[in-house]
């Protein structure tokens, strides 16, 4: 699904709130719940209060629908939005310490098999170990396919930092990912 | 440039691969079984506070313009009033002169009887005290 086709969704339920807010925010959770969790996740660090920070911003749509309506690309700007809450969960709470938080997603996680699922933990411990900035851009850059462009208006960051972050933390994963998938990187 | 085509083309691959072993994580994270209910009840509560305060707020508005419409109204209202109020004094002030009038009279009338009678009484025992005196 293309970014825009997915907007015009987001848009729609937006226009659908004034007449049946939960009807509509029901169909808009099922569209983005996932995906926004997973980005909120690389700031709080914790489930809950990620799905805190998602709360909050899909409540301000439901009580403003007007501003995710005009909005040029609703769902950069529900990503922002989430981003926003997510940083505010983040300092009322503070509670998360290194190591901590990987345990209450494992009741959550979705998978095949013991193994990939054992691998896909450690990847996220992997992006876990990345400051808070690049984090966010790996996500968004990978698992949303945002551009550079995209990222640094979601992250109001300028272009050349959205790209130079990506690109440090890609070189810090990549050896970690390596050993973790049992292959060697090789460096130039 | 040469040295850089060579060693991109390995690079390009190893991103590539750390980029695919981060997109294979990329369903891990799922939000919990309860979020969605919560989130739609506290959708459905906010919702129902959102009738209630505009209940609160149409009930205001209709007490405002009662409450105008009132302030129109209260100078004709004041003015029929007025009005009735000064055609009652006007009939009662009428009715007071008549009430005066007719006491005045009868007082006069019983004054007059009163002297006449007096002045009968008078002349009848006139008379007889003339002539005790003469005498």
């Amino acid at each position: 699904m293309t970014d825009d086709t997915f907007s015009d969704q987001i848009r729609q339920y937006a226009d659908q709130m004034t007449e049946d807010a939960p009807s509509a925010l029901a169909g808009l959770f099922d569209l983005t719940a996932q995906r926004l969790v997973r980005f909120s996740i690389t700031i709080t660090r914790n489930q809950h209060d990620a799905e805190d920070a998602v709360q909050a911003a899909l409540m301000s749509t439901v009580a403003r629908p007007a501003m995710l309506v005009n909005a040029q690309s609703p769902w950069h700007y529900l990503l922002r939005m989430v981003r926003n809450e997510s940083l505010i969960v983040l300092r009322k709470k503070r509670r998360w310490t290194l190591g901590m938080g990987i345990g209450d997603l494992l009741a959550y996680c979705s998978s095949d098999g013991l193994e990939t699922e054992d691998r896909n933990r450690e990847v996220l411990k992997a992006l876990r170990t990345l400051p808070s900035e690049q984090r966010q851009v790996v996500v968004l850059k990978i698992w949303e396919e945002l551009t550079f462009q995209e990222i640094s208006e979601v992250l109001e960051c300028s272009l050349q930092t959205a790209a130079s972050r990506y690109r440090y933390a890609i070189q810090k994963l990549a050896p970690k990912l390596a050993a973790l998938h049992g292959e060697s990187i090789h460096h130039g | 440039m040469a040295k850089h085509s060579q060693n991109s083309g390995p690079i390009r691959s190893e991103e590539d691969r750390v980029v695919e072993w981060i997109r294979g994580a990329k369903d891990y994270v799922a939000p919990s079984d309860e979020f969605r209910p919560r989130l739609l009840e506290a959708a459905r509560d906010w919702s129902d506070a959102r009738t209630e305060e505009r209940r609160i707020g149409y009930a205001i508005i209709g007490i405002a313009v009662l409450a105008w419409c009132c302030s129109l109204c209260w100078p004709w209202l004041a003015s029929i009033q007025a009005r009735q109020t000064s055609r009652t004094y006007e009939s009662i002030e009428q009715r007071t002169l008549e009430i005066q009038e007719m006491t005045t009279s009868d007082i006069h009338d019983a004054t007059l009887q009163a002297y006449e009678e007096w002045r009968a009484e008078s002349q009848r025992r006139l008379p007889t005290v003339q002539r005790e005196s003469a005498e």
